[in-house]
């Protein structure tokens, strides 16, 4: 997560901002009658103190905030009211920044964040709670997850690895695919799925977020693949996407899900290619190294088992790809594979068996005990997962019937497909918090009107670990 | 049909008895009736033809799909929730309609062409500036409350079309989508489900096939646009008149189960502003059209469609009557009246570029 650039310049921004707001309100009490100006109608300001910054991206940045209660009085001492909600507000930012901010019109990823998370409910997804239009941006308020798959895997790697334990990755995956199963049943592809993206509450829940990139597929009509030419994060892109398949389907996530499930086991990306980056010509190129890690383990695509593959645009490169494979070994791959991944090499034509010994050095490494392992019902999901004919790739739904979710422990539940919805469950693990920068010129004195920092929760909310 | 058309905002928001809509509609013109008395508009149906020819106008020369036209007309519909015509720039408003729309559509268009289009088309009431379409979009986002997915009855129609004991032909296909994108000038929109409008379209459509047969009216559908129905321009039924003298004469010659012909009169009647089984201009042999239809076991298989398929009856013959009413109130359209009248506000009010 990247940190800001400094801490000041956000605490001048929101500052501007509000200011803005004033003057835009005091204007418009002039122009009252008029349809053609905006004024909206709550001001983030107003509703939520911001206690800190939590991270920045291309659409703008992300905020920790909690909501002001408008029933206490704001001098009380603080601890006296009842725990506040916590939210993340997710900013987006204008085109240009600085002192003369203009309207440019809202970027289709907000649009299509904005019309999806309106449109969308369901508790393995994140919760919107309100978009508020301010001062020529959009402001979209989430609840607050205390985490995310990024982290929880990075914190499994510190200060030495140690396996996510079996239960909680089940438990991951299995709300993972029920939130996934709701979009797709919705229509809607997420596209962009990696472990930054899916949140964890502190109670376990597993939550779908940022669905900047995710549109809905059953709109007619015309191709999918029109308008924006490149989508997912390389690591987690499916290889009909990366030979050049024209029209999205929802395998797509589930390719990703395999890569996410592959990262729990492994604690590092499966297929962690080196995009290759777009030539002056703006044509998309082929990630001939993205595609030579996923054929390194898992074997090149067949004909025979992926009805469609000759008619990929990108097949011929496909075939360049056997040549140099078999020309140089090795060739492709400057760096030698690491023992994770040793299991895949040469395993170009065995039928995914490089998976299997993928799979089973993971677990080996990893030591499960004997009761608490994925097992070979977890390779089957994987390999399932993993499948090169997106057609036959298993789907959300198929996915949540997977005899790796069928539960084996003595109790009432035995023997049927029953998974924890809280993925912490009988777990001692603690997890550190979400980084939160905070600044002692804190942003909410002053820039905000009419608040006070009396609001703002205690040391507990900060990182245990200060930031490095 | 679309899973969640059930869950959808659509639905749950911006879906509205003709009564309540009715209700929000006086308190806003009770809250503005002195601009709405200043500035009286024509019916809203024709402003609503003529915004939509102002869609058509920018989408000329930007490439466009017919179903942005259609949001951007839902846009609109929802926007005079709250606003009334009277407290907008109508051109502004449309260009920015029109510019959500197709982002929320998937075929976005940079703001800068499309204020460059609307400028260029209407110069006197449109600025330039990108920053004012930028804010009108923000006006227009908040007044949705950012629920900007609209569902269309194209979708069903394509599903009735796969109906093996409908048996539509294409003709009837066609006509019904060009009934389909008039719909967006009435309330249709806002008062029904999608799959409603499509029966509506549909079950008009049989009705006018044999007249506009008769009458040469029949615009053949493009094998294209039912292939990829979102191609192809935004049509509208031609003919419209000669089709509205038949409408009535079927309606009296049909038995419905359950729904005695009568009441469709009834209702057909009861509403129009003008009769609409007057002789009209176009001479059309009514009997021979009676007998086309009697003979038609398609209409007498939609009926059948109709009351087993248990979609509210009531609801849907008030639809029927709307479309009618629109088709015999669209003959008082006036481009220049209409535009005179937008321009004497906006330069009056002040709200011109």
């Amino acid at each position: 997560m990247s940190r800001p650039g400094t801490s000041l310049s956000i605490a001048q921004q929101l500052r501007k901002t509000t200011q803005l707001g004033l003057e835009e309100a005091a204007r418009s009490l002039d122009k009252k009658h008029v349809g053609n100006n905006y004024t909206s109608k709550v001001k983030i300001g107003q509703k939520y103190n911001i206690i800190g910054f939590i991270s920045s991206g291309t659409y703008g940045r992300v905020y920790k905030a909690v909501e002001k209660n408008p029933r206490s009085d704001p001098s009380s001492p603080v601890g006296s009211a009842a725990p506040k909600e916590l939210y993340a507000i997710k900013k987006f930012k204008p085109e240009k920044e600085g002192d003369n901010v203009q309207y440019t019109g809202l970027s289709q990823s907000a649009i299509r964040e904005m019309s999806l998370c309106t449109e969308l409910s369901h508790p393995n997804l994140v919760h919107l709670a309100e978009i508020v239009l301010e001062d020529k941006c959009v402001f979209m308020v989430f609840e607050y997850c205390e985490h995310d798959l990024l982290q929880i895997i990075h914190h499994h790697t510190q200060p030495t690895r140690r396996p996510i334990p079996a239960t909680m990755i089940k438990s991951i995956l299995f709300q993972l695919l029920n939130g996934l199963y709701y979009l797709h049943q919705n229509w809607v592809i997420h596209r962009d799925l990696k472990p930054a993206n899916i949140m964890v509450t502190s109670s376990g829940h597993v939550r779908i977020g940022d669905l900047g990139l995710a549109r809905l597929f059953h709109k007619p009509l015309s191709s999918l693949y029109s308008g924006d030419k490149v989508v997912v994060t390389i690591w987690y892109r499916s290889p009909d996407l990366l030979l050049g398949a024209r029209h999205y389907t929802p395998a797509i996530d589930m390719w990703a899900v395999g890569c996410i499930f592959a990262e729990l086991l492994s604690l590092r990306p499966i297929f962690k290619g080196e995009e290759t980056k777009m030539d002056s010509k703006k044509t998309v190129p082929f990630q001939r190294n993205q595609m030579g890690k996923i054929v390194e383990i898992l074997g090149l695509p067949r004909r025979e088992n992926w009805k469609g593959l000759a008619d990929m645009p990108e097949y011929p490169q496909l075939q360049s790809l056997v040549v140099s494979r078999s020309g140089m070994p090795g060739g492709l791959y400057p760096n030698p594979p690491t023992s994770m991944n040793r299991g895949g090499s040469g395993g170009g034509a065995n039928n995914g068996s490089g998976l299997e010994t993928w799979y089973n050095n993971c677990l080996r490494h990893a030591s499960y005990p004997p009761d608490k392992s994925p097992g070979q019902r977890g390779f089957q999901l994987l390999s399932e997962l993993f499948e090169y004919d997106p057609d036959k790739r298993l789907t959300a739904e198929r996915a949540l019937h997977h005899e790796y979710f069928r539960n084996t422990d003595e109790g009432p539940h035995k023997g049927e497909i029953w998974v924890s919805n809280n993925c912490f469950e009988g777990l001692d693990e603690v997890y550190p918090h979400r980084r939160v920068s905070t600044e002692t010129n804190d942003i909410g004195t002053g820039s905000l009107p009419g608040t006070k920092r009396g609001g703002l929760p205690d040391d507990s909310l900060l990182p245990a670990a200060k930031r490095r | 049909m679309a899973a969640n058309y059930w869950t959808s905002t659509q639905r749950k928001y911006w879906t509205f008895t003709p009564e309540k809509l009715t209700e929000v509609r006086d308190e806003l013109e009770g809250q503005n009736a002195k601009v709405i008395e200043q500035h009286p508009y024509p019916d809203p149906r024709l402003m609503f033809i003529f915004l939509r020819d102002r869609l058509l106008q920018l989408a000329k020369r930007l490439q466009f799909r017919q179903q942005c036209v259609a949001t951007a007309l839902v846009y609109l519909h929802r926007y005079f929730l709250s606003t009334p015509m009277q407290n907008v720039n109508l051109y502004l408003l449309t260009a920015t309609a029109f510019y959500l729309a197709s982002k929320t559509e998937e075929s976005p268009h940079h703001i800068r062409l499309v204020a460059a289009e609307a400028r260029q088309a209407w110069p006197e009431f449109v600025p330039g500036d990108v920053s004012r379409l930028g804010e009108m979009e923000f006006c227009l986002i908040s007044e949705m409350r950012s629920q900007l997915i609209v569902w269309h009855p194209y979708r069903s129609l394509i599903a009735l079309k796969e109906n093996q004991e409908l048996k539509l032909s294409n003709d009837e296909l066609g006509l019904a989508w060009s009934i389909i994108n008039d719909s967006y000038m009435t309330d249709l929109p806002l008062t029904s489900p999608p799959h409603l409008i499509a029966i509506i379209a549909m079950f008009l459509a049989v009705v006018f096939l044999p007249t506009a047969k008769a009458a040469g009216t029949l615009r053949p559908i493009s094998h294209d646009t039912l292939a990829n129905p979102d191609s192809g321009p935004f049509s509208s039924l031609v003919g419209r008149q000669a089709l509205l003298g038949s409408f009535s004469t079927v309606m009296g010659n049909l038995q419905m189960p359950n729904h005695p012909a009568s009441q469709i009169n009834q209702a057909t009647n009861g509403k129009t502003r003008a009769p609409i089984d007057e002789p009209n201009s176009q001479p059309v042999d009514k009997e021979k059209t009676v007998a086309a239809i009697k003979e038609s076991e398609k209409l007498q298989n939609i009926i059948k469609f109709l009351v087993e398929s248990g979609i509210e009856l009531e609801q849907m013959i008030e639809g029927t009557q709307e479309m009618i009413s629109l088709y015999d109130i669209w003959e008082q359209y006036s481009e220049k009246s209409v535009k005179d009248a937008i321009s004497r506000c906006l330069k009056s009010r002040g709200l011109d570029s």
